[in-house]
């Protein structure tokens, strides 16, 4: 029980803390948000009411403010580039360049590339005359004499 | 628990009733695997009520000594159970996606999916080191068949590649697995799972399954055999493909990696992790740039799978968790989201994803479903998506915090490139005359499409159901891998409970005071 008062007390205090903090903001931060929007308030009177032609004199006067604030301060085409494109420029790389282009040709495209060519070179080597083959045969039963004899002691 | 062996009559009926379809006419064959099909879904049903959450780890078990050593030992535990009901439950569903777009050669087309069947739950059931091993080479025969079959312009291509890369690193799994059995004198998976190899030597035994799981998962570079397969497959063939071939790497991973080389599996650890925020990353900008919808969605499951593998190598629970329900997950979004393509795929016969647009317009119950896909496959909060990401996630953090910076950018590109794709098909003007007058959704495409989208909502709003039947096994899981698994950079501790009474007092203070 006493742990419980404790820690109502606690939360007592820092409540009294935040709500003072709350209070203790200057006077002119907690009114900024009023002007603001009377600000607003006086430029739509003014555009819509009282002279309706004026907010075209101001885009004649200023009109890079006036396509600033019209695009979005730009903030798409600031992500599309920033993001958008990079992603998809990426993409591109990883897609044509990684997997066709590396994994793919080195792979197993490689792979079987590599068979059709040597496929191509060994049937050369079956041409059919019985003394290639022998020849071949000999070879053969040399260098396994030689492995037997020199190496294989 | 009952003396009938309910997993081989699993095994058995589709292989059955797969030799009748043979023998009779297209729609005879078509009916056969359908009602075979349901017949093994409710038999399913039936195993997962019967099955008891924190019973024996491995229920509905059977041995029958076949001569040799080689045993006809099957079992499940919750893990197995619950890809095995995925595999029956997309089963149906691929029947009924096949009943009109498939036109040649019907019977063996029903033949090769009810043989599919029949391996894919004995994968999942298997007990038998070796019979895993048949099973799970067994699956790519008639997968090769579907895809070189009945596949679309450069089906040929596409099913050798698809056959020769997995085959490859099967072929070193095969040679672990005899080195294993050499030693340890033993070909039963679950006495293989509490057998401990020396270190050095799990390093290589690892290092010859990964060759096999990740070309099936399958994980960055390894993965360029999925977007071929895919995109030449018949749309039922990529739904079994996507839904439940991939979750074979998943699944091996879980039943062999993790449980039989700890030590292997917290010293590649980093390696998994380089590879799989590659995968997220990489493989989300590819999908982001593809033109054609199928070839995206299989870039999408690439970067999926890179979750799965995240999840199991942070070793621990909510990884762990995560990783399945991801598996899970993955298997009816990306099942339905290759229907959903299948479905437009019918009546415009393009893939190409600038044909389409607005279809909102004139199919509005497609674009619904569609969405309700899109915004699982992007991890929205109430579906299958969101639980599984954000635990394996979590999982991750514990394990390392660059690998969860990796994973959640994926996220960010898993929303990009899903929801550019579902505005371009079906948002815009409707610039292609004939997209604009396709009709929506069939009965049959409604009676495909929709109970996937209620097992997508029930996964996300109460995963508990699912989360339930493996906890005991992912704890055991989890406790076989912790000894070796390294400390996190993320030193999370219970913090102080601050919002609590004092918290409300505060809140109450305040709103009185001013």
């Amino acid at each position: 029980m006493a742990r419980i008062a404790v820690l109502f007390s606690a939360g007592l205090d820092s409540a009294v803390l935040l709500a003072h903090a709350a209070h203790e903001s200057p006077e002119w931060v907690k009114l900024t948000p009023t002007f603001v929007m009377l600000i607003g308030l006086w430029i739509a009177w003014n555009n819509y009411i009282r002279d309706p032609k004026a907010s075209a004199a101001f885009v004649a006067t200023f009109p890079g403010i006036y396509k600033f604030v019209a695009n979005k301060w730009y903030f798409d085409e600031l992500y599309d580039r920033v993001f958008v494109r990079p992603a998809l420029w990426f993409g591109r790389l990883f897609w044509k360049g990684g997997d066709e282009g590396t994994i793919d040709r080195f792979g197993p495209h490689g792979a079987a590339y590599a068979v059709g060519v040597g496929n191509r070179y060994t049937t050369r080597l079956q041409s059919g005359y019985l003394y290639s083959y022998a020849l071949v045969m000999l070879l053969g039963l040399i260098g396994a004499a030689t492995w037997a004899i020199w190496w294989a002691r | 628990m009952t003396g009938l062996p309910v997993l081989s009559i699993l095994v058995a009926l589709p292989l059955i009733a797969g030799v009748i379809c043979l023998f009779v006419s297209a729609n005879a064959a078509r009916w056969i695997a359908l009602l075979t099909t349901l017949i093994a879904f409710a038999i399913g049903i039936w195993m997962w009520t019967a099955y008891v959450p924190g019973g024996p780890q491995w229920q509905f078990q059977e041995l029958v000594p076949l001569g040799g050593g080689f045993n006809w030992a099957l079992g499940i535990d919750g893990i197995a159970l619950l890809l095995t009901e995925l595999t029956l439950f997309l089963m149906p569903i691929c029947i009924g996606a096949s009943w009109r777009s498939i036109e040649r050669r019907v019977p063996e087309y029903m033949a090769a999916f009810l043989l599919m069947e029949a391996l894919m739950v004995g994968v999942f059931a298997a007990q038998d080191l070796f019979l895993f091993y048949v099973f799970f080479e067994g699956g790519l025969i008639p997968m090769y068949l579907i895809i070189g079959i009945w596949g679309g312009a450069d089906r040929i291509k596409a099913s050798y590649k698809f056959f020769l890369y997995t085959f490859l690193g099967s072929v070193l799994m095969l040679i672990a697995m005899i080195y294993m059995v050499a030693t340890s004198g033993t070909t039963s998976i679950p006495q293989l799972m509490a057998y401990d190899f020396p270190p050095e030597v799990q390093q290589w035994l690892w290092l010859a399954f990964l060759a096999s799981f990740a070309v099936k998962l399958p994980m960055w570079p390894v993965h360029t055999w999925l977007p071929d397969a895919h995109v030449q497959a018949p749309t039922a063939g990529s739904v079994i493909l996507a839904g439940v071939l991939l979750k074979m790497g998943g699944y091996g991973f879980v039943r062999f990696s993790l449980p039989m080389f700890p030590d292997a599996s917290a010293q590649f650890m980093p390696l998994m992790f380089v590879l799989s925020g590659i995968a997220v990353v990489y493989t989300s900008l590819v999908a982001l740039v593809q033109q054609d919808m199928k070839k995206l969605i299989a870039y999408s499951s690439v970067a999926h799978m890179g979750f799965v593998t995240f999840g199991l190598f942070a070793l621990n629970r909510q990884g762990i968790e995560g990783a399945l329900i991801v598996m899970l997950s993955h298997g009816l979004v990306s099942g339905a989201l290759f229907l959903v393509v299948g479905v437009i795929y019918d009546r415009m016969h393009t893939r190409e994803i600038a044909q389409y647009g607005g279809l909102s317009n004139n199919m509005p119950g497609y674009a619904l479903l569609f969405m309700l896909f899109t915004m699982a496959s992007v991890g929205l909060p109430g579906t299958s998506g969101f639980v599984g990401e954000f635990l394996s996630l979590v999982g991750t953090y514990h394990a390392s915090t660059w690998a969860a910076i990796a994973g959640t950018t994926g996220i960010i590109l898993g929303a990009a490139y899903m929801l550019y794709l579902y505005w371009r098909i079906a948002f815009g003007v409707q610039k292609n005359a004939d997209a604009a007058a396709m009709p929506d959704l069939s009965p049959r495409e409604w009676l495909m499409l929709g109970p996937i989208a209620a097992a997508v909502l029930w996964m996300g709003v109460y995963p508990e159901s699912f989360l339930a039947p493996m906890r005991a096994d992912i704890a055991a899981l989890n406790a076989r891998v912790a000894r070796a698994a390294p400390v996190g950079d993320a030193q999370l501790k219970v913090g102080e409970a601050f919002f609590d009474l004092h918290m409300l007092w505060m809140l109450l203070l305040y709103i009185n005071h001013s």
